[in-house]
Parts: structure tokens; C-alpha cells; sequence
């Protein structure tokens, strides 16, 4: 189904070479919006490992589009070896304990095999050769031609047209969950005890207030810029536009994701002798996994770009990306009127 | 008065939204083959005991984001000419009952088309009893005061089978209008 596109598309781009892993972001979104007792495994924000099995588990495999951007059967993941169930600790246990020092210790109820971030840090690779692994942050991508909402047989979900978010109506919701099957990022929810699915919404009243998402303004890691795509003075539409350093995850699915990346550099692998090899430990294979063929072209950018700033060379794209001015992460129009709170966490 | 109906697969093909209709295209077997419909008339009522072939029951889905519970509904035509493959159309309504084999209470249902189904609290009136012993459903409504099914005298029937994750119009239906007078 094409929709009409909307007026405006607000829009985030990540840059994963800046990415410390630290989930400020997961926890800001966490403890803002999703907090309810049947959502509690669900992360609308959150931050993998990859090369990794993702989250929830096997997300790229079992989503509704194929690598051609065709409608193919999804999967609604479980809790147990999907997303990983919450995990209940007993402090009072451990605190209250007369046994020795260090026989007890905290640890999570019942016997976990699966969680979000189960295989932090692994990431891929022979130590020391080419061992290697990156952080990638993941919400909802408010995609131009959302999965989700084409999935929905009762029309409860929406693309706002006055800045292209993408909700759910949970009133309308009968959870049924084919738009949890059919989007191929995985990015919507469900809460078991309220029966109703659940998302990111790209902290709506904070953008209606001029005022960048809580994961973004909250990342200690500077790394997450936010405006409209058609804002030309911008940095979305000067990093995805005019650099073409921020690309789409998965772009073959068609959906038009309003996330991008800028891929992460690598320093060299290193040969058997430990000596430099000139090829990056990440695997260009592994980014044009994620981001597509335009990922070489956007890494050879960076590397001129940053090449100019050793030398001493201004560079208007190194400048951007390392974030000097952290406002200027963030251009977000208020509507006439809005009072922005500077000071907004 | 005891119906043996033997069910189909509700139609994918013409499910509202572009997933349904290609993602289970392949949906063409009903999987639960079967419904037994008696129906007894005390007056002013309808008690109406459905059994149905289930060999994995769900009934609790609040562990699990992936569980879908077992459900069955019976609906009745508003109108004449109400069609029962898409739950009605535009002017022409339908309504009834949905139960769900995790709540309590029996939910009323209104549709007038595929996709535009309303819930609501079901009338005072309106009690079930279920049982599932055997690999089999036992559901047994008591329905007081349904003024559509007291008009029409007719129903169509659906059934879900949660361990196979049939919600909406994952389902299976009665071949058409049933006539319960
Ligand atoms: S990422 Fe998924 S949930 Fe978000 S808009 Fe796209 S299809 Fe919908
Ligand atoms: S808060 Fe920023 S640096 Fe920390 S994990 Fe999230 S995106 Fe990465």
C-alpha cells in the first residue's frame, strides 16, 4: 500500500562511530513512556551488539518483508527465547543474608537463557587479527510506507501528516498483533495485560513542543541529531541529503525508514604478524548487510573528510558530526506560540 | 435443536490491510473442522451450548507477548440482507456475541464490515459456562434479551484457535447464515 507522504518528516540520525553502549537512551525512553506491567520486556529503545543476534532475537529474519521488499509471513516472538523475560532480583535475600561473604550474590529468579543484551560486547571476529564488534541503537524508524500500519486489518494505526509520526491507536486495537508480525524491524510491541500494542511515538508531545526526544537530548555519547528531512539548514537533511553520510537500516524492505546511520569506521585488521592489513576490521560485508551498497560510498566520505581534519583542513562534515554546540544536534520548529523549555531533560 | 456445522476457513484474500490477504494467503483449511450447535429456548432466552474440537486449549495469554487465547463468536444479521462473510456491511449490521477463553465476561460485538468490529460490555443478561475436557470446547451461552437473534432467528458462527495464533480474520467461520428458530 503507498501512502500519501506527509507534509513533514521528522527524522533522527545516529552515528555509530560514537555509540558507547551505555543505554541512557533505552532508560530515558523506559522510564517515560513504557513502564506499564505487561510491557515490561518491551524496549522501544534499544541498543544491540552486532554483529549479533539483535532484539528481540533474529529481528532481521523475522519480520514481514523480504530482502526484495515483498510481503512474506512474520513471526510474533515469544517471550522466553525472543525478547528475554524481565528478570526479578531479590535483594532483600542477598542483603539479609547470614551466610559468608560472597556465597550469595544477586541474581536473576528462574534460569534465564535469552535477554535483551545477552550478547553484549561478542560481536565477531578472531582475537587480535579482526576482532570486532559495534553498538547499534534501534527505535521505531516512522517509516514513509509503515509495515505496521498496512498490516493492521482494523486501521488502528496512523502516519500523522504534520510530521509523518507513526501511531497506535489503542483504542482501536484489538491485538491482534499482525502489525508485531509484519514490521520487519520489530519495532512494535505488545502489553500482555492491557492487550493493546504499543510503540515508540518518537516522544510526540515533546516534538510538538520543539523539544528532541529523550533519548536523544539524553545521550551522553552526542550522537543522535533530530529535525525534518526537508529543513536544508538542518543537520538530518545536511547528513542524509546533502553529505549522504547517514543511511537507512535495511533499506530493502521498502518501507523508507526516518532513521539513519552513519556507519561506523573501523581501525585496520591486523595479519598474522600483527601487522596492519589497510582492510577495516568491520567487514564492509557486514555494513552493506545493514545499510546496503550506498554504504561504501558514505564510508569513503568519512574517511576523506576526516583525512582533511588531520591535515589540518576544515572539514564542514567533522564538524557537524562531532557535535561541538550539542544545540545544534537538534533543530526542531516549535509551532508559533510553544514555549521550549531549554531546560527539558 | 442440534446443528452439526462443518466450518471453512475464513477467506484471507479479502482481509482489509495489505499483510493479511498475502502473508496467509496459504490459509484455505479451517482448523477447526467442526461445530455443534444445540439450542434450547426457555422463554425470553437463548441458551446456546457450542462444542468444537481443541486439542491444545489456550486460555491464559498474559505470560507470553506471542499467545493468543482460544475464542469463539456467534453473530446475528441485522438486516435482511446483512452478509456473514464480512461481518456485515456498511448499513447493513450485525451484531453479537465474543468469548474468549481469558475473560470473565462475554464481550458484545457490533460490526458493519470487515475490520470495523466494536467491542463493548456484554448486557447483565449475558453468561457462559465453559469447560474444555477431552481435546473438546463445551461452551454454553445464556443470552437474555438479544433482540437481533429474538428478529432474525439466524447466526453465523466463528472460531479461534489460539495455539495456531487465529485471531481476526484468522478463523474459522459457518458456511453461511444458520437458522436457530
Ligand atoms: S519501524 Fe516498524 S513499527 Fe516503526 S513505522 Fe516502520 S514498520 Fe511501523
Ligand atoms: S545513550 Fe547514546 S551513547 Fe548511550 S547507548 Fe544510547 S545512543 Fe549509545
Amino acid at each position: 500500500m503507498q501512502l500519501e507522504r506527509p507534509q513533514r518528516q521528522v527524522a533522527m540520525v545516529m552515528d555509530l562511530n560514537k555509540c558507547l553502549g551505555c543505554q541512557t537512551c533505552t532508560i530515558a525512553c523506559k522510564k517515560l513512556w513504557n513502564r506499564d506491567e505487561g510491557a515490561g520486556y518491551a524496549y522501544w529503545n534499544n541498543v544491540e551488539t552486532w554483529p549479533g543476534e539483535g532484539y528481540p532475537r533474529r529481528w532481521n529474519e523475522t519480520g514481514g518483508r523480504d530482502a526484495a521488499g515483498q510481503v512474506k509471513r512474520g513471526e510474533v516472538p515469544d517471550l522466553e527465547s525472543g525478547y528475554g523475560r524481565v528478570w526479578r532480583f531479590d535483594h532483600q535475600q542477598v542483603v539479609h543474608s547470614d551466610s559468608r561473604k560472597g556465597d550469595q550474590w544477586l541474581k536473576p529468579d528462574g534460569d534465564p537463557s535469552w535477554g535483551p543484551n545477552w550478547d553484549e560486547d561478542h560481536g565477531a571476529g578472531r582475537y587480535p587479527q579482526d576482532n570486532h564488534y559495534f553498538y547499534l541503537p534501534r527505535i521505531c524508524n516512522h517509516c514513509t510506507h509503515p509495515a505496521c500500519l498496512d498490516a493492521c486489518p482494523r486501521g488502528a494505526i496512523s502516519k500523522r501528516s504534520e510530521d509523518g509520526i507513526v501511531l497506535v491507536d489503542q483504542d482501536d486495537c484489538h491485538g491482534y498483533r499482525f502489525c508485531v508480525e509484519a514490521c520487519p524491524y520489530k519495532k512494535v510491541y505488545f502489553d500482555t495485560e492491557r492487550q493493546v500494542a504499543n510503540k515508540c511515538l518518537f516522544c510526540l508531545p515533546r516534538i510538538e513542543q520543539g523539544v528532541a526526544p529523550a533519548c536523544a537530548r539524553q545521550c551522553p555519547g552526542r550522537l543522535r541529531f533530530v529535525g525534518y528531512l526537508d529543513d536544508a539548514a538542518g543537520p538530518i537533511h545536511k547528513l542524509v541529503a546533502q553529505w549522504q553520510v547517514a543511511l537507512p537500516l535495511h533499506p530493502e524492505y521498502g518501507l523508507e525508514p526516518n532513521v539513519f546511520y552513519v556507519p561506523p569506521l573501523s581501525p585496520p585488521a591486523l595479519d598474522a604478524q600483527g601487522r596492519p592489513t589497510g582492510a577495516p576490521r568491520i567487514p564492509v560485508e557486514t555494513l552493506e548487510g545493514l545499510f546496503g551498497p550506498p554504504v561504501r560510498a558514505a564510508l569513503a566520505t568519512l574517511e576523506a573528510e576526516r583525512a582533511k581534519r588531520k591535515r589540518g583542513e576544515p572539514s564542514e562534515l567533522m564538524d557537524l558530526l562531532i557535535a561541538y554546540d550539542w544545540n545544534d544536534m537538534f533543530k526542531l520548529d516549535a509551532p508559533a506560540g510553544a514555549v521550549v523549555r531549554e531546560d527539558a531533560s | 435443536m442440534k446443528h452439526e456445522v462443518k466450518l471453512v476457513a475464513a477467506p484471507t484474500g479479502m482481509q482489509p490491510g495489505g499483510y493479511v490477504p498475502k502473508a496467509y494467503a496459504d490459509r484455505n483449511v479451517a482448523l477447526t473442522p467442526s461445530l455443534e450447535i444445540e439450542v434450547a429456548r426457555p422463554p425470553g432466552i437463548w441458551r446456546i451450548r457450542l462444542r468444537w474440537p481443541c486439542p491444545d486449549p489456550v486460555r491464559d495469554v498474559r505470560a507470553d507477548p506471542s499467545l493468543f487465547p482460544d475464542a469463539a463468536a456467534l453473530f446475528s444479521p441485522r438486516a435482511e440482507a446483512s452478509p456473514w462473510v464480512t461481518m456485515g456491511a456498511p448499513g447493513l449490521g450485525v451484531d453479537g456475541v465474543l468469548w474468549r477463553a481469558d475473560t470473565e465476561r462475554l464481550i458484545a460485538v457490533q460490526a458493519e464490515g470487515l475490520g470495523t468490529m466494536k467491542r463493548s460490555e456484554a448486557p447483565a443478561g449475558w453468561r457462559y459456562d465453559a469447560k474444555h475436557a477431552g481435546g473438546v470446547w463445551q461452551l454454553e451461552l445464556t443470552l437474555i434479551g438479544w433482540s437481533t437473534l429474538d428478529a432474525s432467528g439466524r447466526v453465523a458462527a466463528a472460531v479461534w484457535r489460539g495455539s495456531a495464533q487465529e485471531r481476526g480474520g484468522l478463523k474459522s467461520v459457518s458456511p453461511g447464515w444458520l437458522g436457530l428458530a
